[in-house]
């Protein structure tokens, strides 16, 4: 079944002969992982809703230079995020482009450097590019696949003042294989908001295969948006990030379109006073799956986390969330609380929601909930008795039912999208 | 203006109006009384267009036309306005928003110019004076975390901005104290006009004692039992609902 997955490994392998020998043993070493645990599948637990077969079967490729071709329209009609003034990093298949980014050299500028410049210059922060090393198959994935990756630094006391906007884009003929490697350093006191998207521009059954990493020093403040919504294709999306003292992190989900989702969310917090704040929104419209997994470990005392994830499944889509939090040993005063919120437009849609607690010390104050239900009868008739048409009165209270997992979201744009696409599709 | 006749409702197999015969003339008011269980909201929701109740008999009219396949929101645009008895609290939708998308839909549907944010807010801060609402509760969510009094006088704001011909009060007074009670009809006096009818439903005499009706009905038992004037509702105070329809 996985025969085409294996071809790809094996590709990769090929492909990387230009590469530094501790890079080629990094990528070696992630694929001996993959094969001694195998590609999950809907028997694995942790996957049961997520239905990757289809992709299993499927010979992908991985992209080739005359693939990382974009005329500038394109480029400009792919991104839902239309603000004029953000600093603009644009990926193309994962590989970094100079020059269709706009990153103006200014003090308050991010420092963005790709692999090929720190191989070169810098080896030895090269090699930091691969040195996270997340024991899970997808990760290790993108490990032994990806062609590029990115560095963006913020350096110690500094406030990037306006967004970073990443734009990955998969594009080029058949079926792919991408993936984008993003690595984040925020330093000591450092404060920065990102808002990676990802655009798919190929046929239905490519593979975007993302791993963030975010490292958020003492006394930092990430602001970290991702937004997957592309009509078509497999996504999977892995983030990580570690939480020192003092920092904190706040982190966004916005997932809608496409064929299969699966976004994986893992966040430690490290050090005494680190906290986070997780929110997430996802939106089925047809019948795709959209599956949130959120790890939150807590490592220390004085640390706390707070997770909202809201989901609108509408057609025949499935929604699913499942958040684990994990309160280690022997430390103290730790707050953790949960909410999985979740609207059914449709009668045959579906919302799996789970929470997931381990909990190994007494000094927690936990909260977690969960709700699924459908679009208030009484107050749509309130509205329309106002004399709003009833698509108006529920695309109303749908907005309603999401402002609070969009209000920390900079872009308005977005917001703006993710209504007209609720609006056009037959679930109001 | 409003003709009801021979109305019989329905919900599930439940027969709950039971040839209910009633016309409002344009600046008339007529109050609806009646025991818990009588019909009055099935009634005042049934006007609205509520979903879920089944007319199996009989027709309501407005201004000459039957209102009874028309949507709820297609009656709003007609002219006519519930006062809910609960009304809903609605977090995360702006009061002002709501109200503007309301207006504008029904401007839209008269074929009138659409009112922009400024114009709109400038209409609203004159008619939040007249009704005495805190003008603070406009930037709220719709009825969210309001006080009972406030939800209500919120009902005879949004009555002004909207300007119907036919309005009517489900249960306005339930759940007000004396002095919310008192500001709420001062609030809907001030809406009296010759052109615009009143229906207000209750369960007891007191709002009446505010807003004096031309008609008293008393509902009872899916009819109208007995049709009066105000003195019918003195009455209705002293002696309760029993004695209705034993004459």
């Amino acid at each position: 079944m996985k025969q085409n997955f294996n071809r790809i490994l094996l590709q990769s392998q090929s492909l990387g002969d230009s590469e530094p020998e501790w890079l080629k043993c990094k990528r070696e070493e992630a694929i001996e992982s993959i094969n001694s645990i195998g590609f999950p599948t809907t028997r694995n637990e942790e996957w049961k809703y997520t239905p990757l077969d289809e992709i299993y079967q499927t010979e992908l490729e991985i992209p080739v230079d005359a693939d990382n071709v974009l005329s500038t329209d394109t480029l400009e009609s792919a991104s839902l995020v239309n603000e004029p003034n953000l600093f603009k990093i644009i990926l193309i298949n994962g590989k970094y482009s100079r020059e269709l980014s706009d990153l103006e050299v200014t003090k308050s500028a991010p420092n963005v450097r790709p692999l090929e410049e720190l191989i070169e210059n810098e080896p030895e922060a090269a090699k930091f590019l691969f040195s996270s090393d997340p024991r899970e198959t997808f990760s290790w994935l993108n490990t032994a696949m990806a062609r590029d990756a990115l560095l963006i630094t913020c350096p110690e006391n500094r406030t990037i003042q306006k967004p970073i906007h990443l734009l990955n884009i998969m594009t080029g003929k058949r079926n792919k294989l991408v993936s984008p490697r993003i690595i984040i350093e925020a330093n000591a006191n450092s404060k920065l908001t990102l808002i990676e998207e990802f655009v798919n521009l190929l046929p239905d059954k490519s593979l975007m295969n993302a791993a963030t990493f975010i490292n958020a020093k003492p006394g930092s403040l990430v602001n970290h948006h991702r937004i997957s919504g592309s009509s078509s294709g497999y996504h999977v999306g892995n983030l990580h990030c570690k939480v020192s003292q003092d920092a904190n992190i706040f982190t966004t989900s916005l997932a809608f379109g496409g064929n299969v989702t699966r976004i994986n969310i893992n966040v430690r917090l490290e050090q005494p006073g680190a906290s986070c704040n997780l929110s997430g929104l996802f939106l089925g419209v047809k019948d795709e799956l959209i599956d949130h997994h959120t790890t939150i470990e807590h490592a220390a005392s004085e640390t706390n986390s707070n997770e909202v994830y809201k989901g609108v499944m509408g057609g025949k889509s499935k929604g699913v969330f499942n958040g684990k939090v994990l309160v280690e040993e022997n430390i103290h005063h730790v707050k953790a609380s949960q909410n999985s919120n979740n609207l059914l437009l449709s009668d045959v849609a579906e919302i799996n929601t789970k929470p997931e607690l381990e909990i190994y010390s007494d000094d927690v104050t936990c909260a977690h909930g969960a709700t699924v239900g459908q679009l208030d009868a009484d107050s749509t008739f309130y509205l329309r008795a106002r004399g709003i048409p009833e698509k108006v009165a529920k695309r109303i209270l749908v907005e309603a039912f999401l402002e609070e997992a969009l209000s920390q979201l900079p872009v308005e744009s977005v917001k703006t999208e993710l209504m007209k696409i609720i609006s056009k599709s037959n679930t109001l | 203006m409003l003709k009801i006749e021979n109305l019989k409702v329905a919900v599930g197999n439940t027969e709950i109006l039971k040839g209910l015969n009633l016309t409002v003339n344009k600046g008339e008011v007529h109050a609806i009384m009646g025991p818990n269980g009588s019909g009055k909201s099935t009634l005042s929701h049934v006007i609205a267009g509520k979903e879920g109740y089944e007319v199996t008999e009989g027709d309501i009219s407005f201004r000459n036309e039957s209102i009874v396949d028309k949507l709820p929101e297609e009656i709003a645009w007609a002219g006519v306005f519930l006062a809910f008895q609960y009304p809903m609290e609605i977090p995360g939708v702006n009061n002002v928003y709501m109200l503007r998308e309301a207006l504008n839909s029904q401007r839209r549907h008269r074929e009138q110019k659409e009112l922009n944010a400024s114009e709109f807010l400038k209409f609203v801060k004159e008619k939040v004076k007249s009704v005495g609402l805190n003008e603070k509760l406009l930037s709220r969510p719709v009825n969210s975390g309001f006080s009972g009094g406030e939800k209500k006088r919120n009902e005879i704001f949004q009555m002004s901005v909207l300007e119907p011909e036919l309005a009517i009060l489900d249960e306005t007074d339930s759940g007000l104290d004396i002095d919310a009670l008192k500001d709420v009809a001062e609030g809907i006096n001030k809406l009296r006009t010759s052109e615009r009818a009143f229906i207000i439903v209750t369960h007891y005499q007191r709002l009446l004692d505010y807003i004096v009706p031309d008609y008293v009905h008393v509902l009872s038992n899916g009819r109208i039992a007995k049709t009066g004037d105000k003195n019918l509702a003195l009455e209705l105070e002293k002696r309760g609902y029993d004695w209705v329809g034993e004459d």
